[in-house]
């Protein structure tokens, strides 16, 4: 028996291709389209800005330092005694005696103030020194091997600045200036805040070095300086440490840490005697806006004052010569401070309220009267000198 | 060969005959007596509309510090006539800066609602509100997509009068000196659900 030829359709599987792939489209849209008829609904938007927010370039804060600038007229004429690392002004730091050669152990150290507001980028920012022999018989030049670039809160090095192939040499007790360009190792004011150069010579008499000044500046919005505030010279292969003395308080009343005044003060004050610091590098940039100044003034006598007598000062604050405002008054009832013993330190923190421009806060000089009230006759006190251990002004200020 | 032609013949007659005879049956099955009546009615759509006929929203703020903050009023009118089920905000930055895109540093934004329209004050704009007053977005960082408001009037025909509050926060550090960013505001109203009608 023959079996007959099925008639039935034919199976799905043997669907041409196409055709398979065209159900399968159709089957895929018209899902797509009931679940999109099923999930559709309206909505309605409106909208609002744009709204453009730009903030300060400098927010609101407090940035100190201290005057590198001192003149001292205890004795009725004003002496030169400003830090000597901060000016051209023929008065050097000198230092040991170098080696005849680069050694690894010897070089001078120093470490910057910390005036910049934070957080804002720095552009030309150099280390400049200009130094020479200190001279004397067998003296020779004063030689640069390399310069390091650190932070001087964990001594990191940022960079070195290597002239080994060529030093930076003097020639003899003629002075170099030699300008740095640190601007790819200090790019903020964050790194401006937190400088520490370290200098590796030689003087090739194996000589000491006099520095006429060593200080770094910068580009933040506008110019500005950053003066030492501490010294470690170990051009001999020793170190010894020497902060600048008025810039930060260590209580400690030593001569290295602190300024005694020249000489003893007098009786009543006078304004022919005084002390006088001026800040000329806070670097308020351009257009800020000053909130407050504030002064601090730490102090005492250089010894317990004798027969009940007490040391008193009051302060002028000056731009440039223009008087701004005074704190306290000539007799020890109105002055602004007194202070008996040499025990107790005076902190004086006082705010300056007519200190308010731009000007006045970048250019501020303090001329700080002290006296003993009646010292020096017979049975009176006896007339002593003063001890600062720190002068420090605070400006508050923002930069739009 | 006649033969097989004389078979096909009777086969196509036979099913002639069975067709005509279906049809006939079939036609029986389905008459019936008609007759008919209309009805008609209309169903039109309703129209949802969020639309803001008030914003500060426009107002930027310069130069800004840490702790500043900035008010901005804006009114959201329903003006459909469907109610909306829910709202979102969703703000982008066409210029940005580490003030929008520091979630927690940068800038913060609250919204509150009043019952009543804020009266404004200002330049710099400061409102307070003569009603009660509910939060319609707790404080957040200002960037976000569809974020999810609340305590919202959202029927048709009503307004809500909503203040946007951008905080810079007070712990924002340094690195958030000398930025700008740009920002854009979308609010959008979703349709409620479904009801019988």
């Amino acid at each position: 028996m023959l079996r007959r030829a099925s008639h039935r359709s034919p199976k799905l599987t043997s669907w041409p291709g196409p055709v398979r792939w065209a159900a399968l489209a159709g089957a895929a849209v018209a899902a797509l389209t009931a679940t999109s008829l099923a999930l559709g609904s309206f909505s309605s938007g409106a909208t609002g800005g744009p709204m453009t927010v730009s903030s300060k370039r400098i927010f609101p804060g407090s940035r100190s330092t201290f005057p590198g600038d001192l003149r001292d007229a205890s004795s009725g004429s004003a002496a030169n005694n400003s830090d000597p690392l901060d000016y051209d002004d023929a008065r050097p730091a000198v230092t040991g005696a170098w080696a005849s050669a680069f050694s690894a152990t010897r070089f001078y150290q120093l470490d910057f103030n910390s005036p910049r507001p934070a957080g804002v980028p720095a552009s030309s920012v150099n280390f400049n020194i200009k130094y020479a022999s200190k001279g004397g018989g067998g003296s020779g030049n004063a030689c640069i091997y390399k310069i390091e670039v650190r932070r001087a809160s964990d001594d990191s090095l940022l960079g070195t600045l290597d002239h080994s192939s060529a030093p930076l040499c003097s020639t003899g007790t003629t002075y170099r200036v030699v300008n740095e360009d640190i601007s790819s190792l200090v790019t903020t004011t964050d790194l401006a805040n937190d400088l520490r150069i370290k200098i590796f010579g030689y003087e090739t008499g194996a000589k000491g070095w006099n520095i006429e000044y060593a200080t770094v500046t910068g580009t933040s919005y506008s110019n500005w300086t950053l003066f030492e505030k501490s010294t470690t010279d170990q051009s001999t292969g020793t170190a010894t440490t020497a902060p600048w003395t008025i810039a930060t308080a260590e209580a400690t009343g030593t001569a290295t840490t602190s300024y005694t005044s020249a000489s003893a003060w007098p009786s009543a004050a006078t304004t022919t005697k005084y002390l006088q610091v001026t800040f000329d590098h806070p670097d308020l940039p351009a257009g800020a806006v000053v909130q407050s100044v504030t002064l601090k003034d730490i102090w005492r006598p250089i010894s317990t004052v004798t027969n009940g007598g007490t040391l008193c000062n009051y302060f002028e604050v000056y731009n440039g010569a223009t008087l701004v405002e005074t704190h306290g008054g000539n007799t020890q009832a109105t002055a602004q401070s007194c202070n008996n013993t040499n025990t107790t330190w005076q902190t004086d923190n006082v705010t300056l309220p007519l200190v308010d421009t731009l000007a006045e806060a970048n250019s501020m000089t303090i001329k700080f009267y002290y006296w003993i009230p009646n010292c020096g006759n017979g049975q009176n006190p006896g007339c002593v000198k003063s001890v600062t251990d720190q002068v420090q002004a605070t400006f508050a200020y923002y930069l739009n | 060969m006649r033969r097989k032609l004389l078979h096909a013949r009777k086969l196509l007659l036979s099913i002639a005959a069975l067709g005509a005879a279906a049809s006939i049956a079939g036609l029986g099955t389905f008459a019936t007596f008609t007759t008919s009546t209309s009805a008609s009615h209309t169903i039109a759509s309703g129209t949802l509309s969020l639309t803001a006929p008030f914003s500060r929203l426009g107002t930027g703020a310069s130069p800004i510090a840490p702790g500043d903050t900035m008010q901005r009023a804006i009114d959201l009118s329903y003006s459909g006539s469907i109610s909306l089920g829910s709202a979102t905000l969703t703000t982008n930055a066409t210029s940005s800066s580490l003030l929008d895109s520091d979630a927690t540093n940068g800038l913060q934004i609250a919204i509150d609602k009043c019952s009543a329209a804020w009266t404004e004050s200002g330049p710099p704009y400061t409102y307070t509100c003569g009603g009660s007053t509910s939060t319609v977005l707790s404080s957040r960082a200002l960037i976000g997509s569809n974020i999810a408001l609340s305590n919202l009037t959202l029927t048709a025909g009503a307004t809500d009068h909503l203040r946007v509050t951008v905080t810079f926060p007070s712990g924002a550090g340094n690195t958030l000196q000398n930025q700008s960013s740009t920002v854009n505001y979308t609010f959008t109203g979703n349709q409620r659900a479904g009801t019988d009608q």
